[in-house]
């Protein structure tokens, strides 16, 4: 277990995914926040102090690269892990054309989430 | 000239009769040519249906030559069961002043081959009568071919329409994939940090039972999709039922849910509070509205992400039909192509096979509704159409209603659902599940259990297991079918036990259900075999009340009854039976008076219950 609890933001539409990924990344070790929308995620003042985004790209309103633009624009860079549940639409190579960590489809093993989690944290 | 014009005359006059004597040969010939090889059978009969004549259609049609045919009764080439009531038919219209008739204006008559087989045929008979004797012609044609093409064009509109909801689904099956893989992700995240939490710490309880109770619910949602999925890709004939509209809305609010996401839209519903029942085919009418939305993303593709708005709006106009609106704000479409529109093989679209609106227009038209569009004053267009409501559609949407509000009627009009599992929980779970829709519930542990209480002859269906150790709910059914008990029957299968379900429906179940089985589905099938078992009921009740009064009648009362049924005067009651025709008048008054009714129409109405078992 790592020694300071680091934050990891989980922004998904969905609400079962996002208990899901709660409940495995808290596992891991790390303090986690959930998110329904960009939106949410936006107006939360924490978002400073997350050390890793995982964000879901297909989302009303607001999709997760919108979100991780927006961020980025005002400034706050953080690592992030894109995850999607739809396949070959070209959104990995849109996710590393934008500096991500990691690009995982849904469903995805724990091991690629902890390594990217890892790689983001390092 | 006028000399050899005379002697010419007298000439003439002498040919004439050879001539016509000759004309007349050559017509009788040139009649039984003709007669001969008409591809049609054409038989005459003499007074006692006794053939007189029968041609080589005949022969080719029935296999019978016309030496073996000739001086039999026409009733050899009727199958048994319409043999009697057609003999009558015949011995009415010989009777008849009727010229000619068609003898199956309604339904096909049925013709027997020599080989025993049966046909469908479409005949008309005609009367003659000549020095006070009278024959009667029929001819007939083997109109087999005719109902297998009419068949088979039925059914290639089937498998037209069938791959139109398959390449619906094709159309949507990038977000069906995301739509499974959503739950499957969670489950598989929340199991993996189940595993690890109980690695961390053994007694974890109220994490794992939260975390367990979300993978039950995504499996769920999982297998609802799937579910879905396999009602839209069933190929299979239509089945009209009562149905709620708005629930074929949410339904394909649901199934394309995340397509709108993908095609970053926004789509809204709106259906109308009271919304009346229709009756319909639900996945055919499921398969309109997709048509309409799809067409209705696509032209809205040109629109910036964000401002694409669908609109799905279903009211009750007040005209007896449904009315359901497809709006959206994209291209709109060609004033001058309307037509085509609507016509297969026309597409704006690049990719698509163009079908889709076609195929919704004949499906709303073979619903007896109506498709129409129009371009908006504004950006778009809508496209509407209509389902007719179901008879009585209120009154069904207000009982559904009761059963919600009202859950104990003392009253005995509730009907009683009778499940037999011997799985305690499953008893216990469904009962609940039905308990709470409004129905009176009994359980019982096995068959036998259930044949041990006393005969319920009240309104009601069975929820069988088909699977239960000693007998089986099979087993069941044929222990029923002998009772005398005609409830409705359901069976609950294991999943992928289709077989058995077949078998079950065709000893007489009205529907299986596989485990596990949905609420929804559930509940929604329990209400349509109570309301079969209703409806066999308040047939049966009116068959036996229409017996009663009829058995009133003396043997001399139904004969006369029988004739004014099949449209014969009095006079030519009196005729056929003999008597005079005051005496006819005084037996039809008895028998109206006896039967309660006023009119020929209510007669005939009450004659057909009568005869008619349900």
């Amino acid at each position: 277990m790592p020694e300071t609890q680091e934050l990891i933001c989980v922004v998904d539409d969905d609400a079962s995914m996002r208990r899901a990924f709660g409940r495995l990344i808290k596992s891991f070790g790390y303090e986690v926040q959930l998110h329904a929308s960009g939106r949410e995620c936006l107006d939360e003042t924490f978002i400073d102090r997350a050390a890793c985004l995982i964000v879901d790209i297909s989302m009303p309103h607001m999709d997760g690269f919108e979100l991780h633009a927006l961020l980025e624009a005002s400034g706050r860079s953080i690592p992030t892990v894109f995850i999607s549940a739809h396949e070959g639409r070209g959104y990995g190579e849109h996710a590393a054309s934008v500096g991500a960590i990691a690009y995982l489809n849904k469903p995805c093993d724990e091991r690629l989430l902890r390594d990217a989690i890892g790689t983001a944290l390092a | 000239m006028p000399k050899s014009l005379h002697f010419a005359k007298a000439d003439v006059g002498k040919k004439q009769l050879a001539d016509e004597h000759e004309d007349i040969k050559y017509k009788d010939s040139l009649l039984s040519g003709i007669v001969d090889i008409a591809a049609d059978a054409i038989i005459s009969i003499d007074e006692n249906q006794r053939i007189i004549l029968f041609n080589q259609g005949a022969e080719q049609i029935f296999g019978y030559s016309a030496r073996e045919m000739v001086g039999e009764f026409l009733e050899a080439l009727l199958p048994d069961e319409i043999r009697r009531r057609h003999k009558n038919l015949v011995k009415n219209f010989a009777g008849s002043q009727n010229r000619s008739r068609l003898m199956n204006e309604r339904a096909d008559i049925m013709g027997l081959k020599k080989d025993g087989s049966t046909f469908p045929a479409r005949a008309s008979i005609s009367r003659l009568e000549h020095d006070g004797t009278i024959t009667l012609t029929v001819i007939l044609r083997d109109i087999s071919e005719m109902r297998q093409a009419e068949a088979a064009a039925a059914n290639r509109r089937e498998e037209v329409a069938h791959m139109d909801r398959v390449g619906l689904l094709a159309e949507v099956s990038a977000s069906l994939a995301h739509e499974i893989n959503q739950p499957l992700a969670a489950i598989l995240a929340s199991a993996q940090a189940l595993k690890r939490q109980i690695h961390a710490d053994p007694n974890c309880l109220e994490f794992a039972d939260e975390a367990v109770s979300d993978v039950i619910a995504d499996a769920q949602r999982a297998a609802k999709i799937v579910q879905r999925m396999r009602v839209m890709m069933k190929p299979g004939e239509r089945k009209d039922e009562v149905i709620d509209f708005g629930q074929i809305v949410v339904e394909t609010h649901n199934l394309l849910r995340s397509e709108t996401i993908l095609r970053q839209s926004n789509l809204t519903i709106e259906v109308a509070p009271d919304l009346p029942a229709v009756f319909g085919d639900r996945i055919r009418l499921q398969q309109v509205l997709m048509n309409l939305l799809m067409n209705a993303f696509d032209a809205t593709e040109e629109c910036d992400p964000g401002d694409r708005h669908l609109s799905v709006r279903v009211s009750n106009p007040g005209s007896g039909s449904v009315e359901i609106c497809v709006e959206d704000n994209g291209v709109g479409f060609d004033n001058s192509s309307y037509q085509q529109l609507l016509e297969p093989f026309y597409s704006t679209k690049k990719g698509g096979m163009g079908m889709g609106l076609a195929i919704s227009t004949t499906i709303v038209r073979s619903h007896g509704g109506k498709l129409w569009a129009q371009n908006n004053h504004g950006p778009g267009a809508t496209f509407y159409f209509t389902v007719p409501l179901a008879s009585g559609g209120e009154a069904v949407a207000a009982r559904t209603h009761e059963y919600e509000h009202e859950q104990n009627d003392d009253s005995s009009d509730v009907a009683t659902v009778f499940i037999v599992d011997d799985d305690p929980s499953v008893r216990k779970a469904i009962g609940m599940l039905i308990g709470a829709a409004g129905y009176a519930v009994e359980t019982f542990e096995s068959a036998q259990a259930f044949l041990q209480r006393e005969h319920y002859s009240g309104n009601g269906c069975l929820l069988v297991d088909l699977h239960m150790p000693e007998q089986t709910g099979l087993d069941l059914q044929t222990t029923l079918n002998t009772h005398k008990y005609t409830m409705p029957v359901i069976f609950m299968t294991g999943a992928g036990d289709t077989s058995s379900g077949v078998r079950a429906m065709k000893q007489g179940a009205m529907d299986f259900l596989s485990k596990p089985i949905d609420d929804e589905v559930l509940i929604s099938t329990v209400a349509r075999a109570i309301e079969a078992d209703r409806q066999a009921r308040d047939q049966y009740a009116q068959h036996v009340a229409a017996r009663e009064k009829t058995a009133k009648l003396t043997e001399r009362e139904a004969e006369v009854m029988d004739l004014v049924v099949s449209g014969l005067r009095n006079k030519q009651i009196a005729a056929t039976l003999g008597i005079s025709e005051k005496t006819v008048k005084v037996h039809r008054g008895h028998v109206m008076q006896k039967v309660g009714v006023r009119s020929v129409t209510d007669l005939v109405r009450i004659s057909e219950i009568a005869s008619n078992n349900p």
